[in-house]
């Protein structure tokens, strides 16, 4: 890079450091600087709720407070809000905030995309996926041929819907 | 004027969404533009062929290159903005002069850029790269912001004016935008109109916001009030746009309210022509 570059990687790296962890860097309008970051959060939380209506429907009112703790610790990754949504449904489920309700869009997704280097790729060859949880136990499998053709299968007691159920998400704001 | 999308004007297009897709087939529309990123993971809406096969023109719109940034341009991505481009048979492609990425992390929205004369050489370095990727003609967009940078060593329009004449891109115009702009920080925008490279310009954005927190919020959320209106009329009264665009990315409307704000844009540019006509008869 050449030193104008290198300048600017500097000063656009600053900028956006404090857009996305708090803080203004000198000279700008602090608010100014706070709506924008505010609005950084907002857009990346509607994109994901737009990507993944089923996930949003979901967590209902719990969306919001839980997508901004999550997204305090990961940053928006290259691959947009299908990848965003997807990572995100992977953090609920480790602390144990996944909704049963979701499994069935997370095993769809799973069967017919997949998250390689970073971005969305549409799977070509059949495959099975699993979804479980416990208390109540629930467990979902589901079979994709080679046509693409989903079918699902649910154990356990109150089993879930094994097709996600199409629903309008909660408007956010 | 240069005709790089189509020797007539084109008319109003709409942004293609699969919440107005409906809307839009049933439209004689003649231009919409599709978001490129969408098509990255998933081929191509049937909706979006039929409209190409009725003869639409259908531009690629992209939200990702960070023209402005700092990094060198991705060349991966600005070819698949091409292929995207090829594919559909579109002889425009377009993106804004702001940066997205930095330090290896992603806004997800366009930021502003520094208006001194390094970012400005280094926008016109991303853009003569990008072009000598690409397939179709490169057309670069003013953005809203809600913050400018400290040691502005220009103004915004010559700023783009000086990355578009200098990179030899064309200009993506969005009225919302600078009527965003106007409101936010205080700018002329028919000053900024005077300066803009109107021979260059490959068409026309218009869209929706609110204002609330004190600030206007270019939110393509909302209905086009007055004043983006009241610029398409002063645009259209210098030249004839080769086509505009209304771009409505969430809050959709119900269908008269969409035909009224189409119905809407058209009046703009027809009082613009109109006074366009009456000046050259005179």
């Amino acid at each position: 890079m050449s030193a104008d570059r290198e300048a600017l990687a500097a000063s656009q790296s600053s900028l956006l450091d404090a857009l996305l962890d708090g803080g203004v860097p000198a000279g700008f309008d602090p608010r100014g600087v706070g709506v924008a970051a505010r609005g950084l959060l907002l857009k990346r939380r509607r994109s994901v709720a737009r990507a993944w209506p089923g996930l949003a429907l979901a967590l209902g009112q719990g969306f919001g407070p839980l997508f901004a703790a999550y997204a305090k610790k990961h940053d928006l990754p290259a691959g947009g809000a299908l990848v965003d949504g997807r990572l995100f449904a992977r953090e609920l489920k480790r602390a144990g905030n996944l909704p049963p309700e979701a499994l069935p869009y997370l095993l769809e997704f799973d069967l017919v995309r997949a998250i390689r280097g970073g971005v969305v790729v549409e799977r070509r060859l059949p495959g099975v996926r699993m979804a479980a949880m416990g208390r109540p136990f629930r467990l979902l499998i589901g079979f994709r041929n080679g046509g693409g053709r989903i079918r699902c299968f649910a154990f356990g007691r109150r089993a879930l819907p094994t097709v996600p159920p199409h629903g309008r998400a909660a408007p956010m704001e | 004027m240069s005709a790089v999308l189509a020797e007539r004007s084109l008319g109003v297009g709409v942004g293609w969404r699969p919440q107005l897709a409906l809307w839009i087939d049933r439209q004689p529309l003649r231009f919409v533009e599709v978001m490129a990123e969408d098509f990255w993971s998933r081929p191509v809406a049937p909706a979006v062929e039929n409209l190409r096969e009725r003869g639409a023109t259908v531009a690629p719109h992209s939200v990702s290159l960070s023209l402005g940034g700092a990094e060198p341009v991705d060349i991966a991505a600005v070819e698949r903005l091409g292929g995207l481009a090829r594919r559909l048979g579109s002889p425009i492609v377009s993106d804004h002069a702001a940066f997205v990425r930095a330090g290896g992390r992603e806004s997800g929205h366009l930021l502003p850029l520094p208006r001194t004369q390094e970012a400005l050489d280094v926008l016109v370095e991303n853009i003569r790269t990008a072009r000598r990727h690409l397939p179709v003609p490169l057309a670069v967009e003013n953005i809203a912001t809600l913050f400018e940078w400290p040691g502005a060593e220009m103004d915004e329009a010559t700023f783009l004016r000086e990355a578009i004449t200098r990179s030899g891109a064309m200009l993506l115009l969005d009225v919302a935008n600078l009527h965003a702009n106007a409101l936010n920080h205080g700018w002329d925008s028919h000053a900024f109109l005077d300066g803009m490279p109107l021979d260059r310009l490959a068409y026309v954005h218009i869209a929706g916001g609110v204002e609330h927190d004190g600030f206007y919020h270019d939110t393509h959320a909302h209905p086009v009030p007055e004043g983006p209106l009241e610029l398409l009329t002063d645009l259209c009264s210098r030249v004839e746009p080769p086509a505009v665009l209304l771009e409505r990315d969430e809050g959709f409307p119900r269908t008269e309210e969409t035909a009224e704000e189409y119905a809407a844009i058209a009046r703009a540019v027809s009082r613009g022509n109109a006074i366009r006509e009456g000046d050259r008869v005179r």
